[in-house]
């Protein structure tokens, strides 16, 4: 029997509607004017569809709405997710105007791609299909592709766009690769209807559906950038524009384990096979992230690989796969995607017209004027929580994390973690030390400079991102409720 | 309600105030907020600790919120004011605010004096929550923030090089330590369910056997972390060093209240300590070796601080003697007596350095009696306190926990606590001596400008030597009973019972006059040595070459562990991941996948470099072992 979509499918989408709306109107403005005034609305344009789709979001939550036969689906859990690829988009376009005026990078369609980018992870998130999984994904991946090589003049910048899109394409292959054999041995690509396939027949039993549950986990594997599949990340998020990176390591990174935790709940890759492979996997995440931090003299490259170690950290969560681990697992991405976006973006803005990367360019940064000082300061607030210091929301995001999987009986993952946590100190304070406890190096310039309103706004959402960290940090439980709330409500 | 959250919140908002506006408000508006600070504080914990005595036995609980529940596991920003952390409370905040009023003086003239005391303001707003806690959670949030506070001071002179290599000490040394405060707290939970206080002291005896493995381990990890913390052997290390910051830190914390909190932690959960006998031996054994040393240590040394520093060690060592024969709360009268005492030598040292512009070589003192006539007569005090003759305060405490050692039938222990004592009196006096007595050596382009601190640095001065020699009153011991023994009173029933053995109360008069010989006569040798001309010294020197280079080279610890744990480490991480994994395998992988990429033809050719041929590589073998673990490993 044939059925229409009627308006009610529209229900669980009305979030990717408004914000699609939006990308195309910032588009619509780009083509009015090159002004000033319209690069300026572009943005603030963008920013004001994403308030509106998180109230829309904040709307539909609870009330569980399906859509487009069962396709897609408006569970708490992928709202919850959602929120926070849309507050991470707020604070990314909030820190790249700043950034794409003084990197003279002036292509509107930059807001746009962020959108769509935010649109094809809302996809990947809420939908239950993995073939319009595939599309979220390819949606986010194309978008991204773009916005790592913007610095159309960058060297390096077109670079990390190349590789990166040659190695998407290959992931995406073997993505695709999976879920085709899945197709081949199942008969769907419904995520329920291949689960009660598998719960029959059993993962093993025919090699089609071992093999594609593998090629997926290695597709999915590599957006998140976990241990061998980490290879492009330290190359792209530091050829990438500054504010970019801070969007792909933060969104695209938790959409990534949004989808993982889909395929995942499917309860499948829980068979006792997979157990000693995702176990080495992830200390192996963890660990190359943080050793190969250590040695790093681009703060950048650091934050790059220590975006790795993180990933392991939620890898940690997915292997004990418990209701607690998948909680803590979306209250980490919420955590991280603050942090790590306040990191970048303290790289982000630029310092008497130069742009700071490496520790050196740090050494003295506290004294040198007013502007500089509360960088400092914000950066300061960043890396203790990316440290897991007390009374900031890392430390909540991994105490969860470490607890769920104490809890479900892996102690040697959860010390190994706690080591790889110690580890992380070192590279971390060291951006503190550099800051504050070291002289200015002669090449720093001296004299004051005139903030520019678009730094001041770049500032200012900064500040926000720092303030929820300490708050998420001092008064998380209302957050981990939530988290938890949604955990228990997930469907397919 | 009590509002015990007013307590570390007023020193939070000095914090923010300072640290926000102290720049533009200047040094006055500093100067006011910071003690101010500490100062409601300290009026607060007074209020609460009488309302505390009043409800004898009764810890006052309060949670402000719930911080998290996960699971079976509900942890709470809770607070408590019981005994224990009560007396904790008026010693941080008490001297606290005594030490934030003496930096008015002491810092003026220093850059960055905003950030000095907001700082110094954090760091009381983290001890308060380290001893106001009821569960490990909120323990853990103060033990960690103490320790970045202490580093964020240790580094504040960072443009001196020693400074930033002593912060870094500090900063590797304590994180051992925090591993195994780590390790604890895991154990504990996976045993007890919880994190809470009183909930894990009470389930203690029904959980764990005593003597058992885990209580032992339990217990040595919590050792381990106090170790750190509270700078006992091997981990004492770091604190010497951290006296390259400012004097008023070093009294602060590395004296009076942040090296204490490893003892705070044994005393908390003294129910748990007494069911592992072995740790408690360890923990008397390592405190008792690390008083010995450390006071060995301290008669050579020259640098004014220095021997105050290692006195610190050496006084901490006694302290977990007496936790570690089981007497909690003599322990804890110590910490007590030891920061007023100790306190006021450290603000005194600084009144001496201030006054020297920064000279802190003892060898270039001498003679300042008469010029800095305050300041020789309250660190005179405090060092007859530190030095145990009665009865300054120093005596009462020192003398009941040799008392108990010997009671607690560990002889050797005793001896080395009685040689402790004499050398304690020696190094002191001797510091006394060569500062204050005899020939000024001063450099005679310092010595135009000295002059007496200000009223702000002399009147904490002044309230300390006063607490010094009354403060012992409180602890009488039973022989003596022209008062109660207020701590034993206070404490009863707050920690674990212990079966301690009873000596007679002959053996007790015994041992009491001969520690107040042991104090005394140093004395008098100190003054023979010192006070005059230091020939005698320098021919004794020659005389004693071997033991004196070995003091006076710190028994060239700091040289071993370099040698034994730092070398080699490096050593093996260079050959290990440079050698081995660097260029043997990942140099391999390389040249082999730029073969293959040869191989492969001209695919990629385009591109400037050949990596991202080998990422793709990587990428491949990744997803070939994975396929080949999952379906080719037979299973």
């Amino acid at each position: 029997m044939i059925t229409f979509a009627t308006v009610s499918d529209l229900m669980p989408i009305i979030p990717e509607l408004i914000l699609t709306f939006v990308a195309i109107l910032v588009l619509i403005v780009d083509l009015v004017g090159t002004q000033t005034k319209y690069r300026i609305t572009a943005a603030v344009l963008s920013i004001f569809g994403l308030c509106i789709a998180i109230v829309a979001e904040i709307q539909l939550f609870g009330e569980n709405y399906t859509g487009f036969f069962n396709t897609v689906v408006a569970d708490e859990y992928s709202i919850l997710f959602e929120i926070i690829y849309m507050i991470t988009g707020i604070i990314t376009i909030m820190i790249s105007w700043h950034y794409i005026a003084e990197n003279k990078m002036n292509f509107r369609e930059y807001y746009a791609l962020i959108l769509f980018a935010i649109i094809g992870m809302m996809f990947m998130t809420s939908s239950t299909d993995l073939l319009l999984i595939f599309i979220g994904l390819e949606i986010m991946s194309i978008s991204s592709y773009i916005l790592v090589g913007m610095m159309r003049q960058s060297v390096k910048s077109n670079e990390a766009a190349l590789k990166y899109l040659m190695l998407g394409a290959f992931s995406t292959g073997f993505l695709l690769y999976g879920i085709s054999l899945l197709y081949g041995a199942t008969a769907s690509t419904k995520l329920p209807e291949i689960v009660s396939h598998l719960q029959e027949h059993g993962v093993f039993n025919n090699p089609l559906t071992g093999f594609g549950l593998a090629l997926l986990v290695i597709g999915v594997g590599f957006k998140v950038a976990i241990v061998p599949f980490h290879m492009w990340t330290p190359d792209v998020y530091s050829g990438a524009p500054t504010p970019v990176t801070a969007f792909m390591s933060a969104a695209a990174k938790a959409a990534g384990f949004a989808m993982l935790i889909r395929i995942f709940l499917t309860g499948i890759p829980y068979a006792e096979r997979w157990d000693n492979l995702m176990w080495l996997i992830t200390v192996l995440t963890m660990t190359v992230g943080n050793v190969m931090a250590l040695k790093q003299i681009s703060i950048k490259r650091m934050l790059a690989y220590s975006s790795i170690a993180h990933a392991g950290y939620v890898m940690v969560a997915v292997v004990a796969g418990s209701e607690a681990a998948i909680s803590g697992i979306i209250f980490y991405s919420l955590a991280y995607a603050l942090m790590g976006v306040g990191a970048f973006g303290v790289l982000s803005i630029q310092s008497k017209g130069r742009t700071l990367e490496t520790y050196d360019d740090f050494t003295g940064y506290a004294s040198q004027g007013p502007k500089e000082q509360v960088m400092a300061f914000l950066m300061s607030i960043f890396m203790l929580s990316l440290l897991g210091l007390p009374l900031t929301a890392g430390f909540v995001g991994k105490f969860q994390i470490f607890y769920a999987a104490l809890d479900a009986g892996w102690v040697w993952l959860t010390v190994i973690a706690a080591m790889n946590s110690v580890i992380s100190l070192f590279y971390y304070l060291r951006v503190i030390v550099c800051m504050y406890m070291k002289d200015p190096l002669d090449s720093a310039v001296d004299g004051n400079e005139q903030p520019t309103f678009s730094s001041v706004f770049a500032i200012s959402g900064l500040l926000g991102t720092a303030i929820a960290v300490l708050y998420l940090g001092v008064f998380p439980n209302r957050f981990v409720e939530l988290a938890q709330l949604s955990v228990k409500t997930i469907s397919f | 309600m009590h509002q015990i959250w007013l307590i570390p919140a007023f020193p939070l908002i000095g914090c923010i105030l300072n640290g926000l506006f102290g720049k533009f408000f200047g040094k006055r508006f500093v100067s006011f907020v910071g003690p101010l600070a500490v100062g409601f504080a300290f009026l607060h914990s007074l209020v609460l600790f009488f309302t505390m005595l009043n409800t004898k036995g009764h810890a006052l609980h309060e949670t402000l919120y719930t911080w998290m529940e996960t699971g079976s596991l509900h942890l709470s920003m809770g607070f408590q004011v019981d005994q224990l952390s009560g007396l904790f409370l008026l010693i941080i905040t008490g001297v606290g605010f005594l030490i934030h009023v003496y930096s008015i003086g002491y810092m003026h003239e220093e850059e960055g004096y905003y950030r000095y005391f907001s700082y110094l303001n954090l760091f009381v707003f983290f001890m308060l929550l380290l001893v106001l806690g009821d569960n490990f959670m909120v323990l853990f949030v103060g033990w960690e923030g103490v320790g970045l506070c202490s580093y964020l001071l240790i580094g504040y002179y960072f443009e001196k090089k020693s400074a930033a290599d002593a912060c870094k000490k500090a900063f590797i040394v304590n994180r051992i330590g925090d591993f195994g405060f780590l390790s604890a707290a895991m154990l504990i939970f996976i045993t007890f369910g919880t994190l809470s206080f009183d909930r894990v002291n009470e389930a203690a005896p029904d959980l764990l056997v005593p003597g058992g493995i885990l209580a032992t381990l339990i217990t040595l990890f919590l050792f381990l972390g106090a170790t750190g913390k509270s700078a006992q052997i091997p981990l004492y290390v770091w604190l010497p060093d951290a006296m390259e910051g400012p004097t008023p830190v070093s009294a602060l914390i590395h004296a009076a209240t942040m090296v204490t909190s490893g003892l705070y932690m044994l005393a908390r959960l003294s129910h748990l300590f007494v069911l592992a006998p072995a740790t408690m031996n360890l923990i008397a054994i390592i405190g008792a070796l690390t008083a010995l040393m450390a006071a060995t240590i301290a008669i050579t040394q020259t640098d004014i601080k220095r021997v105050l520093a290692y006195s610190t060690v050496s006084q901490l060592g006694y302290m977990f003697l007496a936790m570690g024969v089981g007497a909690f709360g003599v322990g804890i009268f110590h910490v007590m007596t030891h920061a007023f005492f100790k306190a006021l030598l450290f603000l005194c040292s600084g009144a001496v350095i201030h006054s020297l512009h920064h000279e802190q070589d003892m060898q270039k003192m001498g003679g300042l009696k008469n010029k800095l006539p305050v300041t020789y007569l309250t660190m005179l005090i405090g060092t007859i306190a530190i030095a145990g003759i009665p009865p300054f305060a120093g005596f009462f405490s020192k003398d009941e926990i040799l008392w108990k050692t010997w009671s607690a039938s560990h002889p050797i222990l005793w001896l080395m606590g009685f040689l402790t004592a004499i050398l304690t009196s020696f190094y002191m006096f001797r510091l006394i001596f060569l500062t204050f007595h005899g020939e000024s050596r001063v450099d005679p382009h310092t010595a135009k400008h000295i002059h007496e601190s200000p009223v702000s640095m002399l009147a904490p001065l002044a309230v300390l030597a006063v607490l010094s020699i009354f403060g012992g009153f409180f602890g009488v011991p039973h022989v003596l009973h022209f008062l109660p023994n207020g701590i034993e009173l206070y404490f009863e029933g707050f920690y674990a019972e212990v079966p301690v053995g009873h000596g007679s109360v002959i053996a007790e008069i015994v041992l009491m006059v001969m520690s107040v010989a042991a104090a005394l006569i140093p004395v008098w040798i100190a003054w023979k040595l010192y006070a005059g001309n230091l020939d005698q010294v320098n021919k004794w020197k020659a005389q004693f070459k071997i033991p004196y280079a070995l003091s006076w080279n710190k028994y060239y610890i700091d040289e071993i562990y370099d040698a034994a744990i730092i070398q080699p480490m490096k050593k093996c991480s260079t050959i290990v991941l440079w050698k081995w994994i660097d260029v043997g395998i990942i140099d391999r992988i390389v040249h082999l996948s730029g073969d293959l990429a040869r191989v492969s033809g001209g695919m990629l050719r385009g591109l400037q470099n050949g990596i991202l041929q080998q990422y793709a590589l990587i990428f491949a073998m990744g997803t070939v072992g994975i396929l080949w673990y999952l379906f080719f490993l037979p299973y």
